[in-house]
């Protein structure tokens, strides 16, 4: 188990991230998202969510439960974006 | 077998197999009818036959959790049962009104009556009086092993198994609500039937299969019990919002359609966890138990619960497939396996543990036994394929091209042919483990000194 | 009696909090895994229908939710922590500030509701939003008890409930991360 960065480095990052999905999303305007911007928004979500297992929970990254549920995430998302663009 | 009144079990039991006895033909004259509809139609209508093949069914799968607990209660409780004349009485009062029922399904004595006549309500059909009396004698049992239970040592087995044991009993009460308004009857009619067989039941199949893992496999109590704590939490996780998926086309409110397709697709979750639960005890277990045939039972009845309850429940859950499928053969095939599997082989299972115990006999007749598995399973299994093709192929001339309901039953007359062959072999495997527990007891297994010392 | 099992196969070992608290997460996250799956699927066969749903929503709001979660699982980390260093107080003062950005979150999103229900907008205004009120509604419930579970364990802060009661609140930040893009942004 690798040491648990600074967590207020972590909720800063976890901001900026936050942050950019905002930009990326247009939050503020009623335009559609081109592919690639989904896909980020996507990725970025992801992101986001292996810093939460892996120091806000503090899993192990060896641990089966922090693969399974990052993967299982994965595969979501990545589902969820063929869902989105077969449309 | 420790304590003396661990053989009320027995006489529970004697009860179950008769009335499996029935249920079995009961199911293959109404699979007779299929083939020949007029077969009986003036004497015994197939509304009937099939009211006395689905009701003797829950009633002898209940009467074999009674005696299971009976059996369970005083070895892990270490003490024995609070009354054996409460429990006695109870059986009597059973077996009274399941006669009663029988009587008023066949001969309809007082039709139409508000106590005496029966009630047209699928599976709760049995006449105001009987299901009364099925609550008393529920009281009676509860008081009778909560008490037990209560006085002596608990366990998770005896805490998971009261648990479903009281949610069979409080969940039955709303057999007597019977609203006007027939959206409502339905909702709360399926607060008996789905909160029973995909809840509360599966909390006394856990404990159960826990118990004879337990004395089979020699694995450490602790590690039964979290895993019967994972399985147990899942089930209900999963089966209390999963009844959603009964309130999709009943008039109740459209969110139900996600609500039971989200939950009731993960219902599947408890089922794998009993499979890899009994494999992994087995494979982790160091002991040899001669009873192979009981572990037979407990290991085929993970697998096809699995299959019958998970697999093929799932294939219809989500409701933009229900839509097409919804009282097809599809649901039979479903019921058929899952309730043979989950519940059929549960009993089995614990029945041929415990009947050389009880008779303090070593474990017999159990080649014959494990046979009969392998008969009823492939049976079921043959019927199960049968009726699910029958589904599809019903789904697609009703529902889809929208042929006429009688032009396509002609239409599946060949599948029907098959699920009678499958019947009739079906009780040829339980005539042969009825044989192996009941009849002279042949091919005694020698047994090692472990036997009679169960595991903690 | 037999000799005692090994622990080393426990599929438990090593996470934070109590084992039982990981199978409600881990049946939560498929639960909110098979609603996200659902929404998408079902907005695939209308895409048309949910752009025009979705636009009446109040991205903005959602968003500022993300950032009150991930600041209120900030505060329960920092709980965990302190706990862990045997600083009681402490952990029970960042845990009380969890909870209230847990508050601060449940009121956008009732005013985002009341929004929604003030233009005429309901359970039954299509699939949308049946989807969407589920899939937040269901989500909220949850913020609602993270917040009860977040006062027991401040109540009782051993290290092993702090840690129990900040894994469930940790899953519902989780879960709202995933659920913010997949329902409001993405079109």
């Amino acid at each position: 188990m690798t040491r648990p960065a600074p967590l207020l480095l972590v909720w800063l990052a976890l901001m900026a991230l936050t942050m950019a999905a905002m930009a990326i999303g247009h939050v503020g305007a009623a335009t559609r998202l081109a592919g690639w911007e989904v896909a980020l928004l996507l990725a970025l979500a992801l992101v986001k969510a292996r810093l939460v297992l892996a120091h806000y929970l503090e899993l192990p990254r060896i641990s089966v439960w922090s693969s399974a549920i990052l993967w299982l995430t994965g595969i979501l998302l990545v589902v969820i974006f063929g869902l989105v663009v077969v449309r | 077998m420790k304590y003396q009144s661990q053989a009320i079990a027995k006489w529970y039991w004697f009860v179950a197999m008769a009335l499996f006895a029935v249920q079995v033909l009961g199911g293959l004259l109404a699979g007779f009818i299929y083939v020949q509809p007029n077969f009986l139609s003036e004497l015994m209508p197939f509304n009937i036959v099939r009211m006395l093949h689905s009701n003797a069914l829950i009633v002898w799968l209940l009467l074999g959790f009674f005696g299971a607990a009976y059996y369970i209660i005083p070895e892990e409780s270490e003490r024995e049962i609070h009354s054996p004349t409460i429990a006695y009485l109870q059986l009597i009062l059973l077996v009274a009104g399941t006669l009663g029922a029988v009587l008023t399904y066949i001969f309809d004595f007082f039709p139409g009556h508000w106590l005496l006549g029966k009630q047209g309500r699928e599976f709760l059909e049995q006449p105001l009086w009987v299901k009364l009396g099925i609550i008393v004698a529920a009281l009676m049992f509860l008081y009778n092993v909560s008490i037990t239970v209560l006085a002596g040592r608990k366990t998770a087995i005896t805490n998971v198994l009261l648990l479903g044991l009281w949610g069979i009993a409080v969940f039955f009460l709303f057999a007597l609500y019977n609203p006007n308004n027939l959206a409502l009857d339905k909702v709360y009619w399926w607060w008996v039937v789905h909160l029973w067989v995909e809840g509360v039941w599966e909390l006394v199949m856990a404990s159960v299969l826990a118990f004879i893992m337990l004395k089979l496999t020699g694995v450490d109590r602790e590690v039964i019990e979290k895993w019967l704590y994972v399985i147990v939490a899942t089930s209900l996780f999963t089966g209390v919002l999963g009844t959603g998926h009964h309130y999709y086309w009943i008039g109740a409110p459209a969110y139900w359609t996600w609500i039971g397709s989200i939950f009731s697709s993960l219902e599947v979750i408890p089922f794998f966890g009993m499979v890899v639960f009994t494999f992994m005890m087995v494979w982790k277990g160091r002991r040899n138990h001669p009873n192979r045939a009981a572990l037979l039972w407990s290991l085929g009845c993970s697998v096809l619960a699995f299959f019958g309850a998970g697999v093929w429940g799932f294939l219809h859950t989500l409701h933009s497939i229900n839509y097409y499928t919804h009282g097809t053969q599809v649901t039979a095939a479903h019921g058929h396996l899952a309730f043979f599997g989950a519940y059929v082989a549960l009993n089995i299972a614990i029945m041929t543990y415990a009947f050389p115990q009880i008779f303090k006999a070593n474990p017999y007749n159990q080649v014959l036994n494990m046979a009969s598995f392998w008969v009823m399973s492939s049976a079921m299994a043959f019927m199960t394929f049968v009726l699910t093709f029958a589904g599809a192929v019903q789904t697609h001339l009703q529902r889809v091209l929208g042929m006429n309901y009688m032009e396509v039953q002609e239409q599946l007359s060949l599948f029907y042919w098959m699920r009678f062959g499958s019947g009739v072999v079906l009780i040829i495997g339980v005539l042969m483990w009825l044989y192996a527990m009941l009849g002279p007891r042949r091919e005694v297994e020698i047994a090692p000194e472990s036997v009679y010392s169960p595991a903690e | 009696m037999s000799p005692p099992e090994p622990s080393g196969a426990d599929a438990f070992s090593g996470l934070p909090g109590n084992p039982m608290m990981w199978v409600l997460i881990a049946s939560e996250l498929l639960v909110f895994g098979a609603a996200l799956l659902a929404f998408s699927g079902a907005r695939a066969f209308d895409p048309a229908g949910f752009a025009l749903a979705q636009a009446q929503l109040d991205r903005f709001t959602g968003l500022l939710n993300v950032m009150v979660l991930v600041t209120s699982g900030l505060f329960a980390a920092l709980g965990v922590a302190a706990v862990r260093v045997h600083k009681p107080g402490v952990a029970r003062l960042h845990l009380a500030l969890a909870s209230l950005l847990g508050l601060v979150f449940l009121g956008f999103k009732i005013a985002e509701y009341r929004a929604e229900f003030a233009a005429g907008i309901s359970f039954e205004s299509g699939t949308f939003f049946t989807l969407y009120f589920l899939i937040t509604g269901f989500h909220a419930l949850h913020v609602v008890l993270g917040i009860i579970i977040l006062a027991i364990v401040g109540v009782f802060a051993t290290p092993e409930n702090v840690e129990t009661g900040a894994a469930f609140w940790h899953m519902v930040d989780l879960v709202w991360l995933l659920v913010f893009p997949v329902v409001y942004l993405i079109r």
